[in-house]
């Protein structure tokens, strides 16, 4: 046990200095974009600024002061919790945030619940099915879903249920976002998420049969649906269900294009609009934000895998 | 490669690559029309014998504008590649072959880029670096390197302590000489399959982010960017939505079957047979 909580405390550890750069990323991210970070900020689609408005916002904002003390001015901010104003809305970047997430984490629910019910009995299929037709019918489904842009897939599915069949809502949050709305980005993200999870399932659940153990309990004469059920499946379910977490954050990826083409109001959709406004405080915010909830959901996933499969070799994983 | 060849995904992978080389590779000759002149009398004209695509709000030839967009697909995938490739293979092995505090700052400086979701940082990236090919192709390098380092970390660690690595050190060879002689033959398998795959997503990631406008910009042909065009038609023409997100997700897919089946082929893993 001293190891696994040796384990456990230096990969709590490792985050530190992964969230340190990616607050440099994030910081860096004004000084990347053409011209003066101050100019930067403050021009809008109306124009940019004059002169003097250009050096006031400097010397407020610090842009004066040699670049670390602006890092570090802008990381104690950071530690207090306070992400800045939004300069398009004047609003706290913190609090926009927090709304757009709650919106991104009900959509990534519900596509969670889409995939899962799609990729774990196709994925239990196409094992038990190996080398059959079935089982290329899915790894060839699979394969489709990875590989199709979720855009597309997005606009297809628009064009057919909202413009031909008129069932389903063009875009839009509707009453809060109700399911109405919810149902076609749900499914375009839930199926390239049940791509993923589809292979892994099928993959893991013939390792699996490939034990010993699996011979064994064939030896024994056991029926073929408990040999899989009770023995294959157990654990071949062990990465599916740490990746489960994973592929939250495959989610959030997919969340980026199709929340901003259904015009959900996710931190996804966020992104892509404050980059169009250029309002730089709310891609630092939001990229910030997103790759703490990233980096906890790999740190839970990695935690579950050590306590859900004691084979698990430490030394391996950093 | 010839025992690969007969691996059937393999075999579809590489005709449908080959085919799309051919058709970037002879665009001019092949491509029915100009892919950027525009001829305002017939804008989004449904498919014809003249224009088997149709043509879009522009006039222009969908089907000439599919054969140009190859070029930049194909492009930009071998570029992002041979780019993450470079950084990663060179940080890897420094990183897996030295270990210590390079190891360690390499490392952490991976898990930085890992800790934010690749499409929010190439999104990110290529929005305040500006529109444009390069750019495009830099943020998606930013974030495509990472799996390529550790790859060859990971491969590294695992071959350096083998008995024809010490005869190399034994027999006085040079640390770059045992790495690049030695080493490195022997990690290039799993690499070969991730970059294949690799080339399908930054192929996506590519059209992804153009069609949101940060990549390739008009009146240059390109999938993406064709999808977004069409965006505003979709009610009226609907058809000019389908066939650049077909070429997407065609091109895509073949790197998927050919990486999929050199995997299979060079992981004896999955080359057995399941007891039944």
């Amino acid at each position: 046990m001293t190891r696994t909580a040796a384990y456990l405390a230096k990969r709590v550890l490792l985050i530190i200095p992964a969230l340190f750069f990616v607050s440099i990323i994030s910081f860096s991210l004004v000084f990347l974009a053409p011209g003066d970070p101050a100019e930067v900020l403050l021009s809008s689609p109306q124009g940019s600024p004059s002169p003097e408005m250009i050096e006031a916002y400097r010397v407020r904002m610090g842009f004066d002061q040699p670049v670390y003390v602006q890092y570090l001015l802008w990381l104690n901010n950071l530690l207090h919790g306070d992400l800045g104003y939004s300069y398009m809305s004047e609003q706290p970047v913190a609090d926009t945030i927090m709304k757009c997430f709650q919106a991104t984490l009900k959509l990534s629910i519900v596509s969670m619940i889409i995939s899962i019910v799609v990729s774990i009995p196709l994925g239990i299929l196409a094992a038990v099915k190996n080398n059959t037709a079935i089982d290329d019918f899915c790894r060839f489904g699979a394969l489709i879903g990875v590989s199709i842009p979720n855009f597309w897939q997005a606009f297809l599915l628009i064009i057919l249920f909202s413009i031909y069949l008129d069932w389903l809502p063009v875009a839009g949050y509707g009453d809060g976002g109700d399911l109405e709305h919810m149902i076609l980005p749900a499914i375009v993200l839930g199926t390239s998420s049940a791509a993923v999870t589809t292979r892994l399932m099928r993959s893991s659940l013939l390792e699996a049969l490939n034990q010993d153990y699996i011979i064994t309990a064939r030896a024994k004469g056991l029926p073929e649906r408990v040999v899989i059920g009770k023995h294959a499946l157990r654990n071949a379910l062990i990465p599916v269900v740490t990746m489960l977490a994973l592929s939250l954050g495959f989610l959030l990826n997919g969340a980026v294009v199709v929340e901003w083409i259904f015009g959900w109001p996710g931190i996804g959709g966020l992104v892509v609009d404050s980059i169009y406004k250029r309002d730089y405080t709310m891609i630092q915010g939001s990229i910030l934000f997103i790759a703490m909830i990233f980096v906890i959901l790999n740190l839970i996933v990695d935690i579950s895998y050590t306590f859900l499969d004691p084979r698990i070799r430490y030394e391996t994983m950093d | 490669m010839r025992q690969w060849i007969k691996n059937r995904n393999v075999l579809i992978g590489l005709s449908i690559i080959f085919f799309l080389i051919f058709i970037a590779v002879f665009a001019p000759q092949i491509a029915p029309h100009d892919p950027e002149k525009a001829y305002p009398k017939i804008r989004l004209e449904p498919p014809s014998k003249e224009y088997p695509f149709g043509t879009d709000h522009l006039g222009r030839c969908i089907l000439s504008r599919i054969i140009f967009g190859a070029r930049i697909s194909l492009l930009i995938g071998l570029i992002v590649i041979s780019g993450s490739l470079l950084i990663g293979i060179v940080l890897g092995t420094i990183s897996g072959y030295f270990g210590g505090f390079a190891d360690n700052a390499i490392m952490r400086l991976v898990d930085g880029f890992l800790a934010v979701p690749s499409m929010f940082l190439a999104i990110a990236l290529a929005g305040t670096l500006g529109p444009g090919f390069f750019n495009m192709a830099i943020a998606l390098i930013a974030v495509e390197w990472t799996s390529y380092a550790r790859v060859v970390r990971g491969s590294i660690l695992s071959v350096k302590e083998k008995e024809f690595v010490e005869a190399a050190r034994g027999l006085g060879e040079g640390d770059f000489y045992i790495m690049f002689r030695h080493i490195l033959p022997n990690i290039i398998s799993p690499l070969i399959v991730i970059a294949t795959l690799g080339i399908g997503y930054a192929i996506l990631a590519a059209a992804g982010l153009s069609f949101l406008g940060f990549g390739v910009q008009p009146p240059t042909p390109e999938w993406g960017s064709m999808l977004d065009d069409g965006r505003l038609f979709m009610r009226k023409a609907p058809y000019i939505m389908i066939f650049p997100g077909l070429a997407i997700m065609i091109t895509v897919l073949a790197f998927n079957f050919l990486g999929d089946g050199l995997r299979d082929e060079m992981d004896p893993r999955f080359r057995k047979e399941i007891p039944q």
